[in-house]
C-alpha cells in the first residue's frame, strides 16, 4: 500500500501532485484524512503569516485550500470491493480494476488480509480434526494402489482368452508334430522337449554344454554381510570382472578332489526339461504314440537326456518380453529416481538380502533337485523318486516365482520412500547406475528363468547365445553385490 | 496434459498423482467418512479410475479437480447405496456412524473446534472443506459443479459468518474480534 507520503501532502495541498497520485487520496480514506489535516496545519500556518503582514498571500492560500477542500468532498466516495471478489483476489482471478483498488484502498486490502488469515485458519482448523497417517499406513495405502494397477497393467498385457486358447492348440499340435517327426527319424532316441511353441516355424536352439565349474551351496537366508568380503570392483564398475571363487571355472582341476556336480554344466538344461517334461505330462496325452513308439521311461527321466531345447520365436514372446523390459524398466525409473540414504539404504538392504535369499534357495533347490536326478537310473527310478523330484522341481518354481515377485515388486516400493526428495547427486547417479545393473541382470535371469519355467504365453525368445542359469544367477549376485557396495559408501 | 494409451504412462502418472494428492483427498474423505477403510476404498477407486480413464485416451486437464470430483461423487454413490441397503433401525445407526463418526467421530470434534461451523449451510461448509485442501476457487467449482463466482459467493459468505461470529462472541471461541 503506498500512501501519500507527507511531500506528496503538501504537494497536494499546493495544487501541485500529479494526477495519478491526487486520484490515490480520493480513494484512500486514510489518505484524504492525512490531507485534510495537512491542510488544517497549512491553514493555521496561514493564520500566523496573515497576522505578520502577508495577508494577501494568505487569503490566497486559502480560497485554494477551501477549493481542494470541497473536491476531496465532492471526490465520489470509492467502491469498496466484495468479499468475493476479495476472495477471488487470492486466485488471480479478479479484473485489473480490482486489483489497482485493492493497491490503492488500505480498507479493502485490510479485509483481504482479515478473510485470507481467517481461511488460513479455517485450513489448520479442519485438518486438525483428521487425525494424520503414519507413514506406514500411506505406504500400505501405495502399495494396494501398485498391485491394483499392476493388476490392472498385466491384464493388458495378457492374451485374450480366444487367442490363449489358439495359441495353446497351436503349441499342442505343433509339439506333438515335432515330437512324431523326431521319433520317426530317430526311434532309437529319445524324444527332445520343446520349450513351448508357436504358430511360426519354431526355430532349434541349442544349449551349449558350458564348461564344467565347481560351486558350492550357499545356505538359505544367508543375508550380506557388511564386513564379508564382497567380491566386486570399484564403485565405477557395476560388474566385477572377477567371479566369486566358488562360481569359478576349475581351469586345473584337482583330480583327486571329490567331484562335485557341474549344475551349471548339467543342471539348467535338466531343469529345463524335468520342468517342461512335467508340463507336458498332463498337456500331452493326446500325443500318444504307438506302443513300440512308447519310451520306457517317464517323462521325467527322458528330460534328463542331453539334447535339443526348442525355443520359440513367435510374436508373443516379443511382446511379453517388451512388457517384462517395459515392466522393470517403468519400475526402476520409479524406483531410483531418488536417492535418499537414510531412507533408502535400510529398504535396499532387504530387498538384496531377499533377492539374494530366494536366488539361493533356487539354487539350492536346483542343487538337489540335480543331486537326485543326475546318477539315477531310468529303470530303477521309482515312484518315489519321481514325487520328489516333482516336490523339489515345485520348489524351484515357488523360489522363482518369489525372485520374479521381488525383482518386479520390491523396486517400486522405494519411490514411495522418497518421494519428494529429489536432489540428484552423485551417490544417486550411483545407486541408479547400480539398479540398472541389477536391473539388467534381473531381465537376463528372467529370460534365462522364463525361457526354461515358464509357460507357453509368456515364454521369452532367447536372442542372443543362451546363458547358463547359474551365470545370469551369478550376474545378479554380482549386481545385487555392487548395490550393497554402493549402499555402504553411501553411510 | 497430453493424452496416451500407454499403461506404464498411465500407471506412472497416476502414481505421481497419488503421491502429490493422496493425503488431501483421504483428508477429504475422512470428513465425510469417518470409516478409514471405507474411505480407503474410495480414495483406491478414484486413483484406479483414474488409471483406466488415462489408460483409454482421455484429457484431463486438471486432474486434481478430477479426483476430487470422483471422491465427491463416490461419497455420494455410496452414503445412497448405504442408505438403500440399510432400512433397518439398526442400519441407520450403523450408517450415521460410518459417514459422521457418531458422538466419537467428526461431528463432536467439529463442535469442539473453535469455530462456529454449526452456522455454515452444507454447500458453505463443502467448498470450505475443499479449500481448505488447496483448492483453488475454479477447482472446487470443478468439483461441485458451480461457477467460479457462486464458490467465491459462498466461502464469501462463510467468511462474513466466521467473521460476525468473532465479532459478537470473541471470548465464547476464544478470539478477539478484529481491531478494525
Amino acid at each position: 500500500m503506498n500512501h501519500l507520503s507527507t511531500a506528496e501532502l503538501l504537494l497536494l495541498a499546493e495544487g501541485e501532485l500529479d494526477e495519478v497520485r491526487a486520484a490515490h487520496a480520493a480513494v484512500c480514506a486514510e489518505c484524504r484524512v492525512a490531507s485534510e489535516q495537512a491542510i488544517s496545519e497549512l491553514e493555521a500556518v496561514t493564520g500566523v503569516l496573515a497576522s505578520t503582514g502577508a495577508k494577501d498571500s494568505a487569503e490566497a492560500k486559502a480560497d485554494s485550500w477551501v477549493r481542494l477542500r470541497a473536491s476531496l468532498a465532492a471526490a465520489p466516495k470509492p467502491q469498496h470491493v466484495e468479499i468475493e471478489d476479495l476472495l477471488l483476489h487470492l486466485d488471480g482471478e479478479t479484473a485489473p480494476a480490482v486489483s489497482e483498488h485493492l493497491e490503492a484502498c488500505s480498507d479493502c486490502h485490510d479485509d483481504l488480509l482479515r478473510a485470507q488469515t481467517l481461511l488460513v485458519d479455517v485450513e489448520h482448523e479442519l485438518r486438525a480434526l483428521i487425525p494424520e497417517e503414519s507413514k506406514q499406513e500411506r505406504l500400505r495405502s501405495a502399495a494396494r494402489l501398485e498391485k491394483a494397477l499392476d493388476a490392472r497393467r498385466s491384464r493388458v498385457l495378457t492374451f485374450p482368452a480366444p487367442w490363449r486358447a489358439v495359441y495353446a492348440a497351436a503349441a499342442l499340435a505343433a509339439a506333438g508334430l515335432f515330437g512324431i517327426s523326431w521319433y520317426a527319424q530317430q526311434p532309437a532316441q529319445l524324444a527332445p522337449v520343446m520349450i513351448a511353441s508357436a504358430p511360426q516355424a519354431p526355430a532349434v536352439v541349442s544349449i551349449p554344454q558350458p564348461a564344467p565349474r565347481t560351486m558350492e551351496i550357499e545356505q538359505p537366508a544367508e543375508p550380506v554381510a557388511e564386513s564379508a568380503p564382497v567380491a566386486v570392483a570399484a564403485a565405477e564398475t557395476p560388474v566385477p570382472s572377477v567371479k566369486p571363487e566358488r562360481f569359478d571355472a576349475p581351469a586345473a582341476q584337482d583330480s583327486t578332489a571329490p567331484q562335485r556336480p557341474a549344475l551349471v554344466a548339467g543342471a539348467a538344461p535338466a531343469l529345463a526339461f524335468v520342468a517342461r517334461s512335467v508340463a507336458l505330462e498332463s498337456e500331452l496325452p493326446q500325443l500318444e504314440r504307438p506302443a513300440e513308439q512308447q519310451p520306457a521311461q517317464s517323462q521325467t527321466l527322458i528330460a534328463l537326456e542331453p539334447t535339443r531345447v526348442v525355443v520359440n520365436e513367435r510374436p508373443a514372446g516379443g511382446i511379453v518380453r517388451s512388457a517384462l523390459l517395459e515392466h522393470y524398466g517403468d519400475a526402476a525409473r520409479r524406483s531410483f529416481r531418488t536417492a535418499r540414504p537414510d531412507l533408502l539404504e535400510g529398504e535396499l538392504a532387504r530387498y538384496v538380502s531377499d533377492v539374494l535369499h530366494a536366488e539361493s534357495e533356487l539354487l539350492r533347490h536346483a542343487y538337489a533337485l540335480h543331486e537326485l536326478v543326475k546318477d539315477a537310473d531310468p529303470a530303477t527310478f521309482d515312484r518315489k523318486s519321481n514325487a520328489e523330484a516333482r516336490k523339489t522341481l515345485a520348489t524351484i518354481r515357488q523360489q522363482e516365482e518369489l525372485l520374479y515377485s521381488k525383482l518386479s515388486e520390491a523396486l517400486p516400493r522405494r519411490f514411495w520412500a522418497t518421494k519428494g526428495q529429489r536432489d540428484a547427486d552423485s551417490e544417486e547417479v550411483a545407486l541408479r547406475d547400480g539398479s540398472a545393473a541389477l536391473l539388467e541382470a534381473a531381465l537376463k535371469l528372467d529370460k534365462g528363468l522364463s525361457a526354461i519355467f515358464v509357460e507357453a504365453d509368456s515364454a521369452v525368445a532367447l536372442e542372443t547365445e543362451p546363458a547358463s542359469l547359474g551365470d545370469l544367477l551369478y550376474t545378479v549376485r554380482s549386481s545385487s553385490r555392487n548395490l550393497q557396495q554402493r549402499l555402504s559408501v553411501l553411510r | 496434459m497430453a493424452g496416451f494409451g500407454h499403461s506404464s504412462g498411465a500407471a506412472w502418472e497416476t502414481e505421481e498423482l497419488f503421491a502429490e494428492h493422496r493425503d488431501s483427498l483421504k483428508r477429504y474423505l475422512r470428513r465425510h467418512l469417518d470409516d478409514p477403510s471405507t474411505a480407503e476404498d474410495i480414495l483406491q477407486e478414484c486413483f484406479i479410475r483414474y488409471f483406466q480413464s488415462r489408460n483409454r485416451g482421455d484429457e484431463i486437464e486438471q486432474p486434481r479437480a478430477w479426483l476430487f470430483r470422483v471422491a465427491h461423487n463416490l461419497i455420494i454413490d455410496y452414503a445412497r447405496k448405504a442408505r438403500a441397503d440399510l432400512l433397518d433401525e439398526d442400519g441407520w445407526e450403523r450408517l450415521e456412524g460410518r459417514m459422521s463418526g457418531g458422538d466419537q467421530g467428526l461431528e463432536a470434534r467439529l463442535h469442539l473446534s473453535s469455530l462456529p461451523w454449526d452456522r455454515l449451510t452444507e454447500q458453505e461448509m463443502e467448498c470450505l472443506r475443499l479449500r481448505s485442501e488447496g483448492l483453488k476457487f475454479r477447482e472446487v467449482g470443478e468439483v461441485l459443479g458451480l461457477s467460479i463466482s457462486t464458490v467465491a459467493s459462498y466461502i464469501g459468505r462463510a467468511v462474513k459468518k466466521l467473521q460476525e461470529s468473532e465479532k459478537r462472541e470473541p471470548s465464547e471461541h476464544g478470539r478477539t474480534a478484529p481491531t478494525r
